[in-house]
């Protein structure tokens, strides 16, 4: 049994008596700031009654989904435009135009184009992580070793049989990396656009609570999504430490 | 060799045995890169079933050679033919054994699945593939190591398994980039005897290139020696050393000897 390393809860601890500390001896009523005691009790009746469920469900289905739709299209141009210089320069330009431009900006042209609700929500996740999804896939298949794709064109492979047989394969660790980045861009961008207006999800309970003044409830969700981010980093990490070691052949 | 045979009935009977076709002819062959011009008129044929070793100092485009004959390069002007017919891509008939194995093999397959690489490629079926598989593991001494990763494998059994995927494509040509030569001396000896007895088995033609002239003339029916800047031939020598060769008696052999100290100085360059 790994001995528990408990430093960091002890800092954990030190923080909540501060904050309780603070504001907490119940004099101060205060409407932005509320105590851990009562957040912890409305985190606790939030999970109780499954609204923190439900808004959690929501504001992941969408990331999810965004994350699929931009990341799995990003990734194939990503694949293709590694194997073709042509294409990657033909890409090259509007990639570079399109790619600062801030997702949450596109808010106002998607509500008009598809409502508020689910869709119109995946729609700027995916197009958040599109670009990212591209650079880092062509990145990776352009660092796939070199004399691998002579091999590949001394066996007289196909361009799908190398893909599926060498590349692919290769780039797997690379792109397990880049799902660790992507996901929580897509996370981030999900909440974002539930507090700019969609109404549904973490980011829309949380901008209620605040836009009505019950702070514990409002740093309830803060709890929540701080949770679902730091999961989600964990399994992204676990699979990275899966993949890297299950392949222990990757020299370097 | 069948297709050679003369039918003594309708011609009268040669006196000299009829000319064997080179599988590999260098014709004028000119290779510039940019401004530069690494080899210069290089001519030299080879013929089916032998070992020829390409040597010289470094830059007189010894890995050019293997790389125009590989169907890589296309030479600027002149031509290499294959078997008579203009080379001008990869194909699957001449194999290549790169010298850093460590980056040719598949690091996620197993000794087995590096080896299958090749015949899926060849679209051997899946029924025929174990067999195959394992007598090539067998001719290069890994059949009890087949499901291990090439991580887990030394230099040596690494560039093994190279030499069985390259053998499992069936190649008419086995072209081998200083195969040898990041492997140790105890190593290479063992696998040179092994490359020699394998190609006899084998029947294929053997291009290697290295930078060592002792296992160029140790290996090779012939030699094409080439100096630098830019790359031309400068010898082209037959090696009439008797088969089996031996590490120890072929290397005292008086010709063995007198063809060393005659190529040193071409090898060496000036240090020579």
């Amino acid at each position: 049994m790994k001995k528990l390393n408990y430093r960091p809860f002890v800092v954990i601890g030190g923080l909540l008596l501060a904050w309780q500390f603070a504001l907490g001896d119940g004099s101060v009523v205060s409407d932005t700031l509320a105590p851990p005691g009562p957040v912890f009790l409305a985190l606790g009746r939030m999970i109780l009654d499954g609204t923190a469920l439900h808004a959690s469900y929501e504001t992941l289905t969408a990331a999810l989904l965004g994350l699929l739709l931009g990341g799995g299209i990003g990734t194939l141009i990503g694949i293709v435009s590694g194997m073709m210089k042509p294409l990657a320069l033909a890409i090259r330009g509007p990639v570079e135009v399109l790619r600062p431009l801030p997702a949450i900006a596109l808010v106002p042209l998607m509500t008009i184009a598809f409502g508020l609700g689910l869709p119109m929500e995946v729609y700027v996740v995916a197009f958040a992580v599109f670009w990212p999804s591209i650079i880092l896939t062509q990145h990776a298949v352009r660092n796939v070793e070199a004399q691998l794709m002579e091999v590949a064109s001394v066996l007289e492979l196909s361009r799908i049989a190398s893909i599926q047989k060498i590349v692919l394969p290769a780039i797997v660790p690379r792109l397990v990396v880049m799902l660790r980045f992507t996901a929580a861009i897509a996370l981030l961008i999900a909440v974002t656009v539930e507090l700019v207006s969609n109404p549904r999800g973490l980011g829309h309970e949380m901008m209620v609570a605040s836009e009505s003044f019950v702070p514990d409830r409002m740093l309830a969700f803060l709890i929540v999504i701080t949770a679902i981010g730091w999961c989600l980093n964990w399994t992204m990490l676990r699979a990275e430490h899966y993949v890297t070691s299950s392949a222990q052949a990757f020299p370097e | 060799m069948a297709a050679l045979a003369f039918k003594t009935t309708d011609y009268p009977v040669l006196p000299i045995a009829p000319p064997i076709e080179p599988i590999i002819r260098f014709e004028k062959v000119c290779f510039s890169y940019r401004a530069l011009t690494v080899m210069s008129d290089v001519s030299f044929s080879i013929n089916p079933g032998t070992i020829s070793c390409v040597i010289g100092p470094s830059g007189c485009g010894k890995t050019t050679v293997l790389r125009l004959v590989g169907g890589f390069l296309q030479a600027t002007s002149g031509a290499v033919f294959i078997s008579g017919a203009l080379r001008t891509r990869p194909t699957r008939d001449v194999a290549v054994v790169f010298q850093d194995y460590g980056r040719a093999l598949l690091p996620w397959r197993d000794v087995y699945g590096n080896v299958s690489l090749a015949l899926e490629a060849a679209h051997v079926p899946r029924a025929e593939r174990k067999a195959r598989i394992e007598s090539m593991l067998e001719l290069v001494g890994l059949e009890n190591h087949a499901r291990k990763f090439p991580a887990q494998l030394s230099g040596g059994m690494q560039q093994r398994l190279q030499i069985a995927r390259c053998l499992a494509q069936n190649p008419t040509i086995l072209l081998m980039d200083e195969p040898f030569g990041a492997l140790d001396a105890m190593t290479r000896g063992t696998l040179q005897d092994e490359l020699l007895r394998i190609q006899e088995e084998r029947g294929v033609t053997v291009l290697f290139v290295t930078h060592d002239l002792e296992e160029a003339l140790y290996l090779g029916n012939q030699v094409v020696a080439l100096s630098a800047n830019p790359g031309r031939v400068s010898r082209l020598v037959d090696v009439t050393l008797p088969f089996p060769r031996s590490q120890l008696t072929t290397r005292e052999h008086p010709e063995f000897l007198q063809l060393r100290r005659e190529l040193f100085g071409l090898t060496h360059g000036h240090e020579g």
